[in-house]
């Protein structure tokens, strides 16, 4: 059974925005740190990396090689079944072969081939079916995550503390705020913990609902 | 007809199609035997799903992955079983095949009823008892 069906993600194509806007936002993080009462510090112990990193995880994780193992593992499964046993059983009859030793062989090679190709979810094809829907529910799970990161990046992007965060010019300058601009330390500080915030909880909500489903 | 007492002890299964079938089962046990190894070429790797991934998402990665592992190694282990033993299937239709088996072998390899050695009838299968 896959419990995440695959959906189309565009995480991709927020890519490049979304990751200055979030390596800016965690490094005034770092350097400044998290605004008391904040809920980014809560979120930053569950998940245990900062918004950048886990945006660069969800990022370079791909659904795709995950679904292509699974497809090869069914494909592996169906030809055991489809080429390999079933053609088997239905030649059994054809040798003409009668009486209690035919009937005991017949039996015999039936529980062999019911442990490879049977309906029970000890036979072989049944677990190499279960290892392809653990392995497309990953990549599910990995699609909708990435989903719902590239939406929260997306919004974040138009935010005001995008505007804020992408005025501070970080590489070259440090986050000493933004003289001139009326916004300081605090303002900074602000701005990075509501997108990593934003960020964070995404990452949160979907790690609860793998675990759930898979641990 | 009935047939002289002892007669009917020597297998006889000597056809054709039961040679073919024989074949069949050798190669698909050993097709099976084999699949272990298509089953590691499917595994895309621990990377894949995030193993090295930092914080919680790599914990999960790691954990996911595991999973995915150990049910691709049951895989393997249970073709490699179930090839041996379609194998040993192959190898007692061979032995009847090869009219080598005396009846009461047969029986202990659990296949009896090997057909006739004359044209009187059907024979005697050997003794159940005796498997």
């Amino acid at each position: 059974m896959i419990r995440f069906p695959v959906v189309e993600d565009s995480l991709a194509a927020v890519a490049y925005e979304g990751r200055d806007l979030l390596w800016r936002a965690e490094l005034v993080i770092d350097q400044m740190g998290v605004p008391g009462d904040h809920d980014l510090a809560a979120l930053m112990r569950k998940v245990r990396t900062g918004p950048a990193q886990a945006f660069d995880t969800l990022l370079e994780l791909s659904p795709e090689p995950m679904l292509d193992a699974a497809a090869a593992l069914r494909a592996l499964a169906a030809g055991h079944r489809d080429e390999l046993v079933e053609p088997l059983v239905r030649a059994l009859p054809e040798l003409d072969w009668v009486g209690e030793g035919a009937d005991g062989f017949s039996m015999r090679l039936t529980r062999q081939v019911s442990d490879i190709v049977g309906d029970s979810e000890d036979s072989l094809v049944s677990r190499l079916t279960a290892a392809a829907d653990v392995a497309a529910s990953t990549a599910g799970w990995l699609s909708r995550a990435r989903r719902a990161m590239a939406f929260v990046v997306a919004e974040a992007l138009g935010s005001r503390e995008a505007v804020t965060l992408k005025r501070c010019d970080l590489p070259d300058r440090g986050v000493d705020g933004l003289p001139g601009s009326g916004i300081g330390h605090a303002g900074l500080a602000d701005a990075a913990a509501n997108v990593g915030a934003a960020v964070l909880s995404v990452v949160e909500e979907w790690h609860a609902a793998a675990v759930d489903v898979f641990v | 007809m009935s047939r002289p007492a002892g007669a009917d002890r020597r297998i006889i299964l000597d056809t054709d199609a039961v040679v073919e079938y024989a074949d069949r089962l050798r190669d698909a046990a050993e097709r099976l035997g084999n699949a272990g190894e298509l089953i590691r070429a499917v595994d895309p790797g621990p990377r894949v799903f995030g193993a090295d991934a930092p914080g919680a998402l790599g914990e999960l990665g790691r954990h996911l992955y595991d999973r995915w592992a150990a049910a691709l190694s049951a895989g393997e282990s249970q073709a490699r079983r179930q090839g041996a033993q379609l194998a040993g299937a192959a190898d007692r239709l061979g032995k009847l095949v090869a009219g080598h088996v005396e009846s009461d072998q047969v029986s202990a390899l659990g296949i009896r009823e090997v057909g006739s050695v004359d044209a009187g009838g059907p024979t005697t299968p050997p003794d159940e008892s005796t498997a």
